[in-house]
């Protein structure tokens, strides 16, 4: 009997030596136990240790201390943003790491999406590559403004597109708005921005279709069915006559419409009619699909309205004030440091030319030789003429400048023949 | 009886045996806790991402103290940002994680500031650039510049000893070089890229100004070229270069079906023949390798106005020969507007009125060919050119003029 008992144990030992054995032996190649709260460990991380070596000597062997933060990251972002919530992290905190991470899943996903062995491909194919293409980017599109938006999260600007300049530029225009309306449209911008990062490769041509109309009818009405969300009409129309002044007064390149001397009421009509020429820039910032160019009028139809409101002498101030060359020579003037009246002179000289000119076009038809030779020598003393009143300015741009007045003068008097 | 007394002692060591045996196996599934090291001071390894980089200098040993809890933000001291930051790498969060928490703070701390600033601004807009919008512009410049200097300076300090290395640092793709196997790709892309930047700054050096740059230039192709060659088989090599080709953006029209060898052939062509006066060696190369018919074809899709019309016709259902009876008609129409244009022989008026005849013609060449669905989609892509070329253009007096001395 104690024979039996002995000979079970020790069958027993040897059962058990082999299960202890074979435990350890997983236990050395899977690295340890796993925790209840198991959280997927960083792909950043793990290919961190994969390309750790960049003498090419391998990846470390070393085993990676547990630290707070290794249990937090992830390369998932929605398992990022609920392992940062449960530790605690500020609200705008985690929005702040979890966009940065949205952006590389998206990023790499829209890799994924490229075309490969497509390159020499042609035709009907490529049109339908393309096509295919571009619905996937359109679906990640909108998958990726989904997760934000599940996130609870906003948009934001991106690490290197944070400028106070820009910033600066956005609060003096809108931030009669307040802030959670400002912040409003930033997020809307950001979100279109962001769409047009990811389909902006492969826009379906606009092939003014029944069916292309259509889209880009709905596109431009769900743009004015979220600004009418955020916005009041009088806020629409106050901060669509504030952008369009960055285009129309050409702010951006220095134009100066105070000479003018416009009050602040005939200041917005002032850009309120010159709008009239380049359509909603309000709307326009907001396209995710920039394909139709909205209507416009031409500079023909604005002018009695502008003339009506700066009056006669305003009017051929401005007038005077959009010519190029004159533009062209107040600037020079300005970096010359001569007096500005040099622009206002040399601009009286050319508008001249046309009484001077008129002689000269009479006889061109009748005897084309004479009347040509008849207008190189004018041309050339005209020329002459204006260098003289240039000359504080540098000889190359001189005479350039010179050659153009007279040139842009002569071309012009022909025109209204 | 001495076998009595081997078997009374080996039966409860053996029973012992087992009892050990259960125990140790029972300890090796115990499950480990998730919480951190404790009780133990320790130096932190900064992990940045893509590399391998030593510790942050500066970084001391940060204790990590016992902890009986789960690990907690709250217990971050998150003001001052300087305190936060040291706090963050404590805890074992990359540099540019750091950068991620705390840049975003120091602009909207800056941003609160710009709106202090501005609000006098803002709700005087109109009146300030009514005065002098130059003035106004200028004065705004300023002050935006001097704030953007100042978080500058303040992120410098912040931020400046952070490693500048990104999170991930992502491997742009290169659509010529997807055909190699995946384990050269890289390689081959950074051998390009080494070459291009040798070649950039050579160009951008005195000797690339110099007159042996036929010499040099083929020196360096060489060098690139050896490079591949200790990277991929010459066959790949050859046609890693074919798709680095400038010629190589032959292929992306939409118009005409070709078969892969057909393409490569066509910009191996265009590789080895320039561009003449008459275009003769191509037009003939093409001739050869697709035959007559489909070397016009192929010569018309490079005619952005033809794979614009084959674009329309795909999605509007027209058939092919239509929408080339439609191109040829286009031609036709500006090959007399051209005639008509240069015949001083007529008055203006004359020409300008048979102009709009062509005009009209062409237009309803286009209404019969493509249709109802068609024909507001030609009027919209072509109203640029329907509205600008049928016109005498103004005469310019200069045209013939000698140039001024």
């Amino acid at each position: 009997m104690r024979r039996r008992v002995l000979r079970a144990s020790l069958g027993l030992n040897l059962l058990l030596g082999i299960a202890l054995a074979a435990a350890w032996g997983w236990r050395v190649a899977s690295g340890g136990a796993a925790g209840p709260k198991a959280v997927p460990a960083s792909g950043a991380m793990a290919s961190s240790r994969s390309t750790s070596d960049s003498s090419g000597a391998g990846p470390s062997r070393t085993r990676i201390r547990t630290t707070p933060w290794s249990g937090l990251q992830s390369d998932d972002p929605r398992i990022l943003a609920e392992n940062l919530r449960n530790a605690g992290c500020p609200e705008q905190t985690v929005c702040d790491l979890v966009l940065p991470a949205v952006n590389r899943w998206f990023d790499r996903r829209r890799g994924e999406i490229g075309r490969k062995d497509s390159f020499w491909v042609t035709g009907r194919a490529r049109a339908a590559l393309r096509e295919r293409h571009t619905a996937a980017l359109r679906a990640l599109s909108d998958d990726k403004v989904g997760m934000i938006r599940a996130l609870t999260c906003g948009f934001d600007f991106k690490e290197g597109e944070r400028d106070l300049e820009v910033f600066a530029l956005i609060e003096f225009f809108s931030g009669f708005l307040g802030p959670v309306k400002q912040q409003a449209l930033l997020q809307f911008a950001l979100e279109q921005e962001s769409r047009r990062e990811l389909t902006g490769d492969d826009p379906i041509p606009m092939m003014g279709l029944a069916e292309d109309l259509q889209a880009e009818k709905r596109s431009v009405d769900e743009i004015r069915s979220r600004l009418d969300q955020m916005l009041t009409r009088a806020e629409r129309r106050e901060l669509d006559l504030r952008l369009s002044l960055l285009r129309v007064s050409g702010l951006s390149g220095g134009e100066d419409l105070g000479r003018l001397h416009l009050t602040a009421t005939e200041m917005k009509e002032f850009v309120r009619i010159q709008s009239r020429i380049e359509g909603s820039m309000l709307e326009e910032l907001f396209r995710a699909d920039r394909r139709m160019d909205p209507p416009r009028s031409s500079e023909e139809d604005v002018e009695p309205a502008l003339r009506a409101l700066l009056g006669d002498a305003r009017f051929a101030l401005y007038q005077r004030l959009k010519d190029p060359v004159h533009l062209r020579v107040e600037a020079l003037a300005n970096a010359a440091k001569l007096p500005v009246e040099l622009a206002d002179q040399t601009y009286e000289i050319a508008t001249g030319f046309a009484a001077d000119l008129a002689p000269i076009r009479t006889t061109w038809d009748a005897n084309p030789d004479e009347a040509r030779r008849t207008l190189m020598a004018w041309r050339a003393a005209q020329r002459g003429r204006l260098e003289a009143l240039l000359a504080g300015i540098p000889e190359g741009e001189r005479k350039g400048m010179a050659q153009m007045a007279v040139d842009e003068a002569i071309r012009a008097a022909w025109r209204k023949r | 009886m001495e076998e009595t007394m081997t078997l009374r002692a080996s039966l409860p060591a053996s029973l012992a045996l087992n009892l050990v045996l259960l125990l140790a196996l029972a300890l090796t599934f115990r499950p480990k806790p998730l919480e951190l090291p404790l009780g133990v001071t320790q130096k932190v390894e900064l992990q940045s991402g893509g590399r391998d980089q030593p510790a942050t200098e500066g970084v001391e040993s940060a204790a990590i103290p016992v902890a009986s809890a789960p690990w907690n933000w709250s217990q971050l001291v998150q003001d001052p940002l300087p305190a936060y930051r040291d706090g963050l790498r404590a805890i074992g969060c990359p540099d540019p994680t750091i950068r991620e928490i705390l840049s975003p703070i120091l602009f909207r701390q800056f941003q609160e500031r710009c709106r202090r600033e501005l609000a006098p601004w803002t709700t005087s807009f109109w009146e300030r650039l009514s005065g002098g919008s130059q003035k106004t512009m200028d004065e705004f410049r300023a002050f935006s510049e001097r704030l953007k200097q100042e978080h500058q300076r303040a992120q410098g300090d912040l931020l400046g000893r952070l490693s500048e290395a990104s999170v991930v640092e992502p491997v742009g793709e290169d659509p010529a070089a997807q055909f190699m196997p995946a384990d050269v790709q890289s390689a081959v892309q950074e051998a390009s890229r080494r070459h291009q930047e040798r070649i950039r700054d050579w160009a951008n050096s005195p000797d690339g100004r110099g007159t042996n740059r036929a010499v040099v230039f083929a020196a360096l192709e060489a060098q690139y070229a050896e490079e591949l060659s200790n990277l991929i088989p010459a066959d790949q090599a050859a046609e890693y270069q074919r798709r680095n080709s400038g010629h190589a953006s032959l292929r992306l029209q939409e118009a005409m079906d070709l078969r892969e060898s057909e393409m490569q052939a066509i910009v191996d062509l265009y590789d080895r023949t320039s561009q003449d006066a008459n275009g003769s060696a191509r037009t003939a190369g093409l001739k050869r390798l697709l035959g007559d018919d489909r070397a016009a074809e192929f010569e018309r899709t490079q005619d952005p106005n033809y794979r614009q019309l084959s674009e329309l016709g795909r999605r509007a259902g027209i058939p092919p020969e239509k929408t080339l009876d439609l191109w040829e008609a286009e031609r036709s129409a500006e090959n007399a507007v051209r005639e008509l244009a240069s015949n001083t022989n007529l008055p203006v008026d004359e020409r300008e009125s048979r102009m709009i005849g062509v005009r009209d013609s062409v237009s309803a060449t286009a209404e019969g060919l493509l249709g109802a669905r068609g024909i507001s989609a030609w009027r919209h892509l072509r109203s640029d050119w329907l509205n600008g070329t049928f016109h005498v253009p103004p005469f310019d007096p200069l045209q013939d003029l000698p140039p001024a001395p």
